[in-house]
């Protein structure tokens, strides 16, 4: 019967699986139980195996749940559980271990009896969890059984924490861990009671601070409010008055006045109205004209103190009240708070008008207007500045307009020019200055003049006595010394006709160097401007710094090298100057010249042959070199059997072990070592044919050499020769089998080519 | 005033050396109370435990080599460490205000190597002076024997060994010796005699250290010596040379007829000869040989040649390797040995034949002295294997139970004299404590008290607060 049901279970499993016990309470319930438990031990072994079948790190969420359903169920599956469970854990597998660990905190958490079922084997789960044994390592994969080993002892700790008081095996196996193996154990229990401390004590000191700053408010809260209020009703006047005016404008709202008079006195008593209120304010209050300009400026002062110092302070009376822990007060903080909360809305519905009053924009434009002035005055003082983009396109224009010309002392004139200009309109626009300043101070003309005829001079010690010929103390500083050398006298004077000496009445000049205008480079850049950096002598970018025109291209480029090579040859000019009349003076120059011109041309030319041979050589050695490549390729292709070239590289060579598999992301694949790109490329270069050749040729090389020294026995050994033909004729295949390896060492690595041109060529000679 | 009465319970024997030989006439009292306990049952030992009540706070924390609980008060727990330290543990009462389930016993004393004289080595053996808990003796690695006065902690006497020292006993029953047996790497065994403080005997007959010494129960003159060479020795020290060397090839099969006839069985009667008849009843084929073999001992036993002199019986062996372990049951009639071929074997003392108990899966390994236990009626042995203790029916040789709770080698178990407990050290640093279950405690309301406890004990941080012995499913 029991069989027979069993395998009935077994047929319909899976769709048991599916839609969970439905169809069960259908069944007879003695037929139900035999096979419900023996259906419960496949489900929960499914549910085991599929649950530590997988790399990943964590549980499924879905299949734990059921997993624990079914566990709970009856003491018979955690009995079952236990032993699926502990056969996990004992897989040569250490992520399955994981995997089965987990599951088993899950259970041991919650069933007495697996923890009685766990316990007793305890020392031995250890070995298979946490591996504290070096005869009984963890099982690979190395960086799983890391973290198998980190979640062991973390779960070691947890029970111990939970249980350790009923379990002595526990408590022991926790302490030999810790104390004897010297495990480093997460300690999540202190780090956590330590962590509630800190906070503990991180939010008795704030309540204290918090205490501290209640007692201060409650002593200063009176005064502050008070003046809180009177600010309030400088805000309430200052609307009144404006709107009284408006109404005084407008007669049409003449019969609100009054009543709003009334309002006003009481502002902020009633919600309502003051809803009211504000409604009306901001239909009502006028635009600023010049006739309420003062009363404007009150309520923006008002305004600012508002929002500055009242709103933020209560703010933070809020935070205060709200934070704080009233133990024994809690009556007074109430009424504080509510009293707070109310001044609070007061201050912004204070806010609010002022703002319907339009104080924020005026405020934003007067500040503007502050920030326009502050431009001004920076542009003002921009005069100072050497040299502004305007000048720079003067100096533009002022090059290219005697482009034309275009001789050199033209350049010179337009950088002197440039320059000259620069320091005009400087020294002017200071004059100018100067001469604002004094307009503003006095319009007298004659001072006025005075100060236009008067240097201007940096202030020094000898402008104090300019002129004066009195005496004056040596010790000017009024304070009393001591000389170790002896007494002071404190009231020496120094005289008149010594100041001179002690050039405390001279104008001391030190040399500084002239400003002089460095002019800009002026390429042509590709975005369209022109090279602003300013080089003595060459831009590191574009070169010497030459004349440019308004595009940026160069003004007599063409004249510059003969120009240079009349420079390089001055001194020999000179001397024909000398000694050559002159009439034929400009004939010998020409000539001289011209033969310059001619051994440059010369040298020009020959240089650039060789340059050129160069180019040519290198150019057909690479070429010979590639041919030689793919000769080399082609032979090996055509020479080889089979598989050819591939094989010989070992390269997709199509075993059956080889074969592209589905890829596995289980358990097997974790196992499995990665191969590195060092592991392939050795792979290939010791694959089994080439190491065969070479072993051949080893072997052949060793019968030459007992052939060199037994020459007569080798025609006695027929045997011999006929190995030995057989290994002749198979040289070239094993040569060039060793040549593309070689080719394939060298394609994977940095090796020169010459190599295998020189390996080839060996190759080719013995095939000959 | 825990710590007082330990102190003041070791006055007796302090500087009374020269009289303690008068004293030992008095001590056959220690046999009745030990015959009071063999009747309470045996059953609740077969369930020995790990501990759940009782628990062992170690202060040295280093690998123990040695147990002994003095015989006189029952009451102090004597442990010799690896790093040349003794400590006392007091094993009736706990810490006062240990609150938790488990009762935490701490040490009352303690000596180590800063001690004037004091050990430098790992003490290898620890025993109490028979008489009463004034004196201890220690041997150690250091190669000395040093006899302690527990009331000053300091070493009375001090015995120079020619090697380490692997085992020292004292006679349990000598009335008119205070000889102290050692056994050292040195094959000599030497007698120390506490009244002169010097090396009486020599006892030559050894080719190898000698790990075990052990006095004879009955006779107070006979000595058993276990040595590397795998000899197993009787002494009688009145006379020269062994008088006899255990041979692993004359055995007897099961104890002797007689003593069946008129002993009752430790193990309940009916069940006991069941099993004795599967173990030899029905063999009488196979016993032809041994029957022979006997046969041709009781012929040369009455001679009783002295074996030290006939070359022939002087190389006899116990067991293949060294002999780790003697002891000998409490009634002095057999002796328990374990020997380094993983065999353990039970001799019986008068014929010196093996009486071929088969212990299953036995695994003694190592060149060191270890330490074995009976229980007071010699019913149950407890032999140390790697991290495990087996529990042997001592008759049969079943194995009745695998006790795990160390997780390194465990080195000695000592059985408590008086009560159904027993103390177990390891190289694991503990000490612990084996009994049986303690009957569920039951409130007035029917609650089981421990589980109450343990609720009444959680109250901190949530999640790491210990939890109620209870399912807890949640989902």
């Amino acid at each position: 019967m029991g069989r027979r049901e069993s395998r009935i279970g077994r047929s319909d499993r899976g769709e048991r699986g599916t839609n969970s016990g439905g169809k069960k309470a259908r069944k007879k319930i003695d037929e139900d139980e035999g096979g419900g438990e023996y259906d419960d031990h496949r489900r929960l072994a499914d549910l085991v195996d599929s649950a530590t079948n997988s790399p990943l790190l964590a549980l499924d969420d879905r299949s734990l749940v059921s997993f624990k359903a079914l566990v709970r169920r009856s003491d018979a599956n955690v009995h079952a559980a236990f032993d699926l469970l502990y056969d996990k854990l004992k897989k040569h597998h250490s992520q399955v271990r994981y995997l089965g660990l987990l599951l088993m905190d899950e259970l041991f958490t919650r069933s007495k009896l697996f923890r009685s079922l766990l316990v007793p084997v305890f020392e031995n789960f250890l070995l298979l969890s946490v591996g504290f044994r070096s005869d009984y390592p963890l099982p690979p994969p190395q960086e799983r059984a890391s973290v198998l080993r980190k979640k062991a002892i973390e779960i070691v700790e947890k029970w111990n924490d939970m249980f350790g008081q009923h379990y002595k095996p526990l408590r022991l196996a926790h302490d030999y861990l810790k104390k004897t193996l010297r495990f480093e154990f997460p300690n999540a229990r202190e780090v956590a009671t330590l962590a509630q401390q800190q906070r503990r004590e991180r939010e008795r000191r704030t309540q204290d601070l918090l205490k501290k700053k209640l007692t201060s408010l409650k002593a200063d809260y009176p005064e502050l409010r008070a003046e809180i209020h009177s600010t309030l009703e400088q805000v309430i006047e200052c609307v009144a008055i404006l709107t009284e005016r408006k109404c005084g404008d407008d007669q049409q709202e003449q019969f609100n006045l009054d009543s709003d008079e009334d309002e006003f006195e009481e502002y902020g008593a009633r919600n309502l109205r003051s809803a009211r209120d504000e409604v009306e304010e901001q239909e009502t209050i006028p635009h600023e004209t010049g006739e309420n300009e003062a009363l404007f400026d009150t309520l923006r002062d008002l305004y600012r103190l508002l929002t500055s110092r009242h709103l933020v302070s209560t703010q933070e009376w809020l935070s205060t009240l709200m934070r704080v822990d009233p133990e024994e007060e809690r009556q007074a903080r109430d009424t504080l708070l509510r009293d707070v909360i109310d001044l609070r809305n007061k201050l912004l519905k204070a806010r609010e008008v002022c703002e319907g009053a339009g104080i924020e924009r005026s405020e934003g434009a007067s500040s503007k207007s502050g920030a326009d002035g502050d431009a001004d005055e920076i542009i003002w003082e921009e005069g100072e500045v050497l040299i502004s983009n305007s000048a720079i396109s003067e100096a533009i224009e002022a090059t290219s307009a005697p482009a034309a010309e275009a001789d050199e002392t033209t350049r010179v004139g337009a950088v002197a020019e440039f320059t000259a200009e620069a320091n005009k309109s400087e020294s002017e626009e200071r004059k100018e200055s100067v001469i604002n300043e004094a307009e503003e101070t006095e319009d007298t003309s004659l001072k006025a003049q005075l100060l236009k005829e008067a240097p201007v001079l940096k202030w020094g010690a000898f402008l104090e006595r300019w002129g004066s010929d009195r005496a004056i103390p040596a010790n000017n500083r009024g304070l009393e010394f001591e000389n170790h050398w002896g007494k002071v006298d404190y009231d020496v004077t120094i005289p008149a006709e010594k100041l001179a000496e002690s050039s405390l009445n001279l104008r001391a000049v030190y040399y500084s160097a002239e400003k002089t205008e460095i002019p800009p480079c002026l390429a042509p850049l590709r975005n369209g401007g022109f090279c602003p950096r300013r080089d003595l002598k060459r831009c590191p970018f574009h070169g010497t710094i030459i004349p440019r025109d308004s595009r940026g291209k160069p003004l007599e480029v063409e004249k510059q090298k003969p120009e240079n090579l009349s420079d390089d040859s001055w001194e020999n000019k000179d001397e024909l100057d000398s000694t050559i009349p002159s009439e034929s003076r400009n004939v010998n120059v020409e000539l001289v010249q011209q033969a310059i011109a001619n051994v440059r041309q010369k040298d020009e030319e020959f240089k650039k042959k060789v340059l050129e041979d160069k180019a040519n050589v290198r150019r057909e050695r690479a070429k010979r070199a590639r041919e030689h490549n793919d000769a080399c390729l082609r032979a090996a292709a055509i020479g080889t059997s089979g598989q050819g070239l591939a094989e010989a590289f070992g390269e997709d060579v199509i075993t059956p072990e080889s074969q592209p598999k589905k890829r596995r992301c289980g358990l097997t694949a974790l196992l499995r070592k990665k191969p590195t790109a060092k592991d392939r490329l050795s792979r290939r270069l010791l694959n089994g044919r080439v190491r065969d050749a070479t072993a051949t040729q080893l072997a052949r090389d060793e019968q030459a050499a007992y052939r060199e020294s037994f020459p007569n026995q080798c025609d006695e050994d027929s045997e011999s020769a006929e190995s030995l033909q057989d290994t002749c004729s198979s040289i070239p295949d094993i040569l060039v089998n060793m040549i593309t390896g070689l080719e394939e060492f060298y394609r994977f690595s940095d090796w020169p080519v010459t190599y295998v041109h020189y390996f080839s060529c060996l190759a080719k000679f013995v095939i000959n | 005033m825990q710590k007082e009465s330990c102190t003041k319970g070791w006055g007796r024997t302090r500087h009374h050396l020269g009289q303690t030989a008068i004293r030992l006439t008095a001590i056959g009292w220690s046999f009745e109370h030990k015959n009071a306990v063999h009747s309470v049952g045996n059953n609740i030992l077969l369930i020995t435990m790990l501990s759940s009540s009782k628990e062992i706070v170690i202060t040295h924390e280093v690998g123990i080599n040695s147990l002994h609980v003095d015989a006189t008060e029952g009451r102090y727990l004597l442990s010799g460490g690896s790093d040349g330290s003794v400590v006392c543990y007091d094993t009736v009462y706990p810490l006062r205000d240990s609150a938790s389930l488990c009762k935490q016993h701490v040490a009352a004393f303690k000596t180590d190597r800063r001690v004037p004289r004091g050990h430098k080595f790992a003490v290898s053996s620890v025993q109490w002076y028979p008489v009463d808990t004034g004196l201890f003796v220690t041997g150690s690695f250091d190669t000395h024997v040093n006899v302690w006065d527990t009331n000053s902690l300091q070493v009375e006497l001090q015995y120079d060994m020619p090697g380490k020292v692997h085992s020292v006993s004292m006679s349990q029953v000598a009335t008119s010796h205070l000889l102290i047996a050692v056994g050292s790497e040195d094959p000599m065994v030497r007698l120390c005699d506490m009244a002169t403080g010097a090396c009486t005997h020599t006892l030559a007959g050894h080719r190898d250290a000698v790990l075990a010494v052990q006095w004879s129960i009955s006779s107070e003159w006979t000595l058993y010596t276990g040595s590397c060479d795998g000899a197993i020795r009787f002494w009688d020290i009145r006379r020269a040379g062994s008088f006899k060397v255990l041979d692993q090839d004359t055995s007897q099969m099961g104890r002797r007829p007689p003593i069946v006839k008129h002993r009752e069985w430790p193990i309940s009667s009916e069940k006991s000869k069941k099993l004795l008849k599967r173990a030899f009843g029905d063999k009488s084929g196979a016993t032809s040989s041994h029957s022979r073999k006997s046969a041709a001992h009781e012929r040369v036993a009455p001679k009783r040649v002295h074996p030290g002199m006939a070359s022939v019986n002087n190389y006899a062996t116990a067991h293949n390797g060294a002999v780790k372990a003697l002891l000998p049951t409490n009634d002095g009639y057999f002796l328990v040995s374990a020997g380094a071929d993983s065999r353990v074997k039970l001799w019986d003392v008068e014929s010196g034949c093996d009486t071929l108990v088969n212990y299953e899966k036995t695994r003694v390994k190592g060149n060191r002295a270890t330490q074995l236990a009976l229980s007071p009626d010699s019913s149950l042995l407890f032999v140390p294997t790697y991290t495990t203790i087996q529990v042997y029916n001592l008759w049969t040789g079943v194995l009745l139970k695998t006790l795990r709770g160390h997780f390194d080698n465990v080195n000695c178990c000592e059985f408590h004299p008086y009560e159904q407990e027993m103390y177990s050290g390891s190289n694991d640093r503990k000490i612990l404590v084996w009994n049986p279950p303690p009957p569920p405690r039951i409130d007035e309301d029917g609650k089981d008290v421990c589980s109450t406890k343990a609720k009444g004990a959680s109250g901190e941080a949530e999640e790491f607060s210990t939890r109620p012995d209870e399912d807890a499913w949640s989902d």
